[in-house]
Formats: structure tokens, C-alpha cells, sequence
């Protein structure tokens, strides 16, 4: 039950098949890695947890704690406790980032709640400085003019604020220097929780130096291919993909 | 074709019955606009009709702003002491972009006012200056603001019409801004007419050497709005901005007309007006930069944005360019689109539900032109009605 199960997950964009029956159980408490060549459908897993309306689910099931995420609408399932950590964030003119959070939050209270602003802003100015986050940015908007380092650290600001129950995180280590690769890890290490699970998303192994997985993934031609402890990730390091590819092709 | 700026000195105007007494001849000369009239194109020649709005209504003003800072003048004193000013202004380019007869109409009408502000040598006001008018009951009203702003000021001024709900006005407005060598003005604009109302709103700026002029339109009520705005680009190193904000709904239709003349070189002029639309409603927006020959150094331009928020919604635009100097550097665009889904998604991926996220990507949108006040009561001000005014027509 405490766990986020995908089963049998088949999905396509266009017609065209991304994903081919991806079975994988992120329990809470666990950090989870799934690695994999360009082109594998490791974005499109992401896009499809969390609802975006491009990707046709064929077959199988995604539950959050025991509950139907697939039949949830995009905003439910973020209401819900499921997180994605955008490979490219949106940028959203005129909204500033402190407004954005606060309708986010506000989407969490009840009827007839209102938030204590001044108790918001403390709060969120804290987990800024803890990201290395300067608190003009509360007043620009949403990612506008930001470099690709301050938009994945926005990132791992908007998931501290809303502290979800399952993240995953998109590629998070991408475009990112090494400086920002270890405030960003260093963000996502702070929230490690028995009561919470997380799915990496990565291309590099760089990224597992910082953030210590409890399980790697691989997966390829739209399935999980191989799963391993962190030693795993070394071995993909010095070995690359093509093993993959060729093994695939071996067994098609 | 677009009449060029009278020589000051042939203009002989100098008294108030003189402006009206003028006015009365240019309404008798002029007609109402015609099908083929360029300067109407695109525009529903049905909805501009003063018929039915015979009947007087009541004026009151509502002023708020540092008035050991500024001083006012009468019209008529206004006109003695800086005819040569206002005078070619009031004759020549108010209405110049097509709404010649209904300015006239409203300047001969017996139910005209308006007055003066002048904002001496090197003052920089602390506040804003706000003149607000507020016309009541059912009729027609016509306000004239002449605004001089003496070199060296600086000064945010606030201009802002309404009536009440349930009332019905046809407002004729002018507004000329007359800013002088080296200051610095933020002109705002609004209007927040109820929705059975019309207006004829009309600007014309002329910045001085090394002045900084930005106008902000907005545009929140009225049910037919003819805004024409042109800006007189003669003096060395002036900068001119326009923008303009308009949010209108069902049955609602936005006109707007605009020139920036640049008569010598060396001049920056930057125009962005944006629309949000909703329901059926419709915007045209006809803008004209002119660089006149020797204007060399021209940094001139020109966007209109049309957010569709409905399907039925209806944006014609057509940007203009003439340009008769080399070396410059002059652009101009227009877009109209719709929310962007993957905007929408990002929202909604955090837990906003969809009508509030589109609600929020269409406040950001407003709120680009809003930010752009630089004082924040005022932002603040104006956001809050900007917010009421999208949950009311959305």
C-alpha cells in the first residue's frame, strides 16, 4: 500500500508506442534511480505520472498509496502528493514565483482556510536560503530570464514548499554546474523521509554521487531491462548503453 | 491621410469660446464615419453613434495628490497662457486618427469641462497626481485634460473614468501632455466604464528634449471604445512609451488608433498594447510609426498582443510602418493566441486547479503592462481592479 506501483504501463504518444508494459514499485522511504539511453521513454514515464493530456495510457496501472493515479485529473494528483520536477520548466510571465506558490498552497486548504501569510513567507524565504535561492526572486516571474541552474533549483524550491508524499525528478542534473548539482542534491537529501519515495530520472551516474540511490533501474525499449543496487550505475559508467541496445536487439 | 502638425504660431486660439467656437466648425465640416472610411476599418460603424445619449450626464471628479506640488488652471486661463501649447493640439491632433467629429461633438457640447494641470520647473511630485471623473445617470459628458509638465519634473499622473452600474454614459475624453525638456512622466489612463457605456478617448503626447514619457492604457468596461493616442516626436533624445492593457468580454468592442511621429532623428519610441479577450468580444488596433525625411537614428517600435480566451473572441490588427529617412531601426509586430496548454500544465502539475491556473497565466499577462507603473500603491490599485475585472467577464 505505501508505495507508488506501476504496472504493466504501456503508453503512446501519437500512436507511437513510448512505453511497453513498465512494472516498478517505489516504496516510501526509498530513492529510486532509473537510468537509461536517449529515447528509452524515461521522460515520457514522467510526463505520464504526472497527467499531461499528449500521452495515451494503453494498458496497466499507476496507484499512489493504493489509490488510482491515472484517474486523477493533473491538479488532483498533485493535491494527492505526487511530484515531478520538471525537466524544462515553464515559464509563466507576469506571475511571480511568491504568487504561484501561494495559489499552490492555497490549493491544499480546506474550504473557508485562508494562509497565514506572514507564517508562508518565513517558511519559503528559509527553504530560498537553504537553496542558495536569492529572495528577489519571490517577486520575478515564474522562471522568466532564469538560467537553467536557477530553474531546477525553483524546482526543488516549489517541491519543499508542497512537500509531496512521491517525487520524481526529471533530469534534475541536467545543465546543472557542479556548484548547483550539489545544492539541488543537497536540497533532495534534506527531504529524505520514511515517509516519502523517490524516483530519480537521469542520463549520467554523476548525478548518484550526490543523491544515493537505494535501487537503479535501467530501462530500455520502454521497459525496465535491469535492476540493481548504486554499483549498478558505476558499471553503466564505464559501459555505456550499448549493451542495451544489443542485447535488445538479440532478444526482438 | 493624417493631417501634420499645425505651426503653432498660425493657430489662434486663445480663449475657450475660441477652442469651441472652432470645434463647432470642425463638427459641421466633418461627417460621421463611412464604410469606406480607412481610419474606421474593421470597426462596427453601428455602436459609435451618439443617438440616444442627448440628455446631460453628471460630472463629479474625484482628485487625490500633492497639491502644494501642482497647480490648476481653468481652461479658458489655460488657453490665454499656453494657447501656442495646447491650442494646435486640441485643433490638430486629438481625433486626428479618425475620431475628429465625435472630439468636436464633445468640446461644442453644452455638457463639456475639464481644466488644467501644470507641475512646475524641477518638481518631483512625492505622489501621484490622481484625476479621476465620474459620470453618472444616463447621457453624454465630455472632459478635456491639459497637462503641462514644466522641465525637469518628474511626476506619475492618474487619470481615471468611470460611472456607476446600471448607468449608461457616452464619455468623450481628451488628454493633452505637454512634457517639457528633461522631465520624467508616467501617464496612466484607466477607464472603468459600466458595461453599457461608450467612450471616445483621446491622447496626444508631446515630449520635450531628453523627456521620458510612458503612457498606460487600460482599458476594463465600457461596451465600445474608441482610443486614439499619437505622440509628437520632434525634440532631440526623447523617449516614448505606450502601453496599453485592455480586458474586454461579451459584446464588448475595443478600437484602438495610434501614431508615433517621429519628425527628427535620434528619437526611441516603444509601443505594447495587449488585449485579453473573452466572450465575442473584438479589438482592432491600427498603429502607425511615421519617420518623416532627416528623421535619421530612429528607434521606433511598435507590438499588439491579443490573448483569445474564447473561441469566439476576434483581434484585427494592423501594425504600420512609413518610414521616409535611412538609418533607422524600426519594427513592429502582431500575435494573437490562446493559453498556452503547457502553461496551464505546469500550473495544474502543482496542484492549481485548471480554472485558476488559466485565471493566473491571464493575470500575468496583465499584469506585464501593469508593473510597468513603477509606483506601488498604484500597481496595487490597479492589479485589484484588473482582478475584478477578469473574474467579472471571464
Amino acid at each position: 500500500m505505501d508505495c507508488l506501483e506501476i504496472k504493466e504501463l504501456t503508453v503512446a504518444i501519437h500512436g507511437q508506442r513510448i512505453l511497453d508494459g513498465l512494472s516498478l514499485v517505489v516504496p516510501k522511504g526509498e530513492v529510486h534511480a532509473i537510468m537509461g539511453p536517449n529515447g528509452s521513454g524515461k521522460s515520457t514515464l514522467a510526463k505520464v505520472l504526472a497527467g499531461h493530456e499528449d500521452y495515451e495510457v494503453i494498458s496497466g496501472q499507476v496507484l499512489m498509496d493504493g489509490h488510482d493515479l491515472l484517474s486523477m485529473e493533473v491538479d488532483e494528483r498533485s493535491r494527492a502528493g505526487f511530484f515531478l520536477a520538471f525537466q524544462y520548466p515553464y515559464e509563466i510571465p507576469g506571475v511571480t514565483n511568491a504568487n504561484f506558490l501561494r495559489e499552490a498552497v492555497r490549493a491544499r486548504l480546506g474550504n473557508g482556510e485562508e494562509i497565514d501569510a506572514v507564517a508562508f513567507y518565513k517558511r519559503l524565504y528559509g527553504l530560498m536560503d537553504e537553496l542558495g535561492i536569492d529572495r528577489k526572486f519571490t517577486g520575478r516571474s515564474v522562471n522568466e530570464g532564469f538560467s537553467g541552474g536557477e530553474k531546477k533549483r525553483n524546482e526543488i524550491l516549489q517541491m519543499a514548499v508542497l512537500e509531496p508524499v512521491y517525487a520524481v525528478l526529471d533530469e534534475t542534473d541536467s545543465g546543472l554546474d557542479i556548484d548547483a548539482l550539489r545544492v539541488v542534491a543537497e536540497g533532495v537529501n534534506r527531504m529524505r523521509s520514511p515517509h516519502r519515495g523517490f524516483l530519480l530520472i537521469t542520463h549520467y551516474q554523476r548525478l548518484l554521487n550526490y543523491i544515493e540511490p537505494d535501487f537503479i533501474h535501467v530501462l530500455a525499449g520502454g521497459k525496465i531491462v535491469r535492476t540493481g543496487g548504486k554499483e549498478l550505475a558505476l558499471e553503466l559508467e564505464e559501459t555505456g548503453y550499448d549493451w542495451i541496445k544489443e542485447g535488445a536487439l538479440a532478444t526482438a | 491621410m493624417i493631417p501634420a502638425v499645425l505651426d503653432p504660431d498660425s493657430v489662434v486660439i486663445r480663449s475657450l469660446p475660441e477652442c469651441r467656437a472652432s470645434a463647432e466648425e470642425r463638427f459641421n465640416l466633418a461627417a460621421w464615419p463611412t464604410r469606406n472610411d480607412q481610419t474606421w476599418r474593421f470597426a462596427d460603424l453601428k455602436r459609435n453613434t451618439v443617438e440616444g445619449f442627448a440628455a446631460a450626464a453628471s460630472v463629479s471628479l474625484e482628485r487625490l495628490g500633492p497639491w502644494d506640488q501642482v497647480s490648476r488652471l481653468d481652461l479658458d486661463t489655460a488657453l490665454q497662457l499656453h494657447g501656442n501649447l495646447f491650442g494646435p493640439a486640441i485643433e490638430e491632433n486629438l481625433g486626428s486618427l479618425g475620431a475628429a467629429r465625435h472630439l468636436a461633438w464633445g468640446l461644442k457640447s453644452e455638457n463639456f469641462g475639464g481644466e488644467c494641470w501644470v507641475i512646475g520647473e524641477g518638481q518631483r511630485l512625492e505622489t501621484p497626481l490622481s484625476l479621476g471623473v465620474r459620470a453618472s445617470g444616463h447621457g453624454h459628458a465630455a472632459w478635456l485634460n491639459l497637462v503641462l509638465v514644466k522641465s525637469g519634473s518628474s511626476a506619475i499622473i492618474w487619470e481615471n473614468l468611470s460611472s456607476a452600474t446600471g448607468d449608461s454614459v457616452y464619455l468623450v475624453n481628451g488628454t493633452v501632455l505637454v512634457v517639457e525638456d528633461g522631465a520624467d512622466v508616467t501617464f496612466v489612463g484607466s477607464q472603468e466604464l459600466s458595461g453599457t457605456s461608450k467612450l471616445v478617448n483621446c491622447l496626444h503626447v508631446v515630449p520635450g528634449a531628453e523627456a521620458k514619457v510612458r503612457d498606460i492604457r487600460v482599458n476594463l468596461g465600457a461596451e465600445w471604445v474608441r482610443q486614439e493616442v499619437s505622440a509628437s516626436l520632434a525634440a532631440a533624445g526623447a523617449k516614448c512609451e505606450l502601453f496599453g492593457l485592455s480586458l474586454a468580454g461579451a459584446g464588448d468592442e475595443i478600437d484602438q488608433r495610434t501614431l508615433q511621429a517621429h519628425a527628427s532623428g535620434g528619437i526611441y519610441s516603444n509601443l505594447l498594447y495587449k488585449n485579453a479577450l473573452f466572450g465575442d468580444a473584438r479589438s482592432i488596433f491600427s498603429g502607425l510609426i511615421r519617420v518623416d525625411a532627416g528623421a535619421h537614428q530612429t528607434d521606433a517600435f511598435q507590438s499588439c498582443r491579443n490573448l483569445l480566451l474564447s473561441e469566439d473572441a476576434e483581434a484585427n490588427a494592423m501594425p504600420g510602418l512609413e518610414i521616409n529617412a535611412d538609418q533607422v531601426r524600426c519594427s513592429h509586430g502582431s500575435t494573437c493566441s490562446q493559453i498556452d496548454p503547457e502553461e496551464v500544465f505546469y500550473l495544474r502539475a502543482r496542484g492549481i486547479p485548471e480554472a485558476a491556473a488559466r485565471h493566473l497565466v491571464t493575470l500575468g499577462f496583465a499584469h506585464d503592462i501593469v508593473s510597468r507603473v513603477g509606483n506601488e500603491w498604484m500597481e496595487e490599485q490597479l492589479s485589484a481592479k484588473v482582478e475584478a475585472r477578469l473574474l467579472a467577464i471571464q
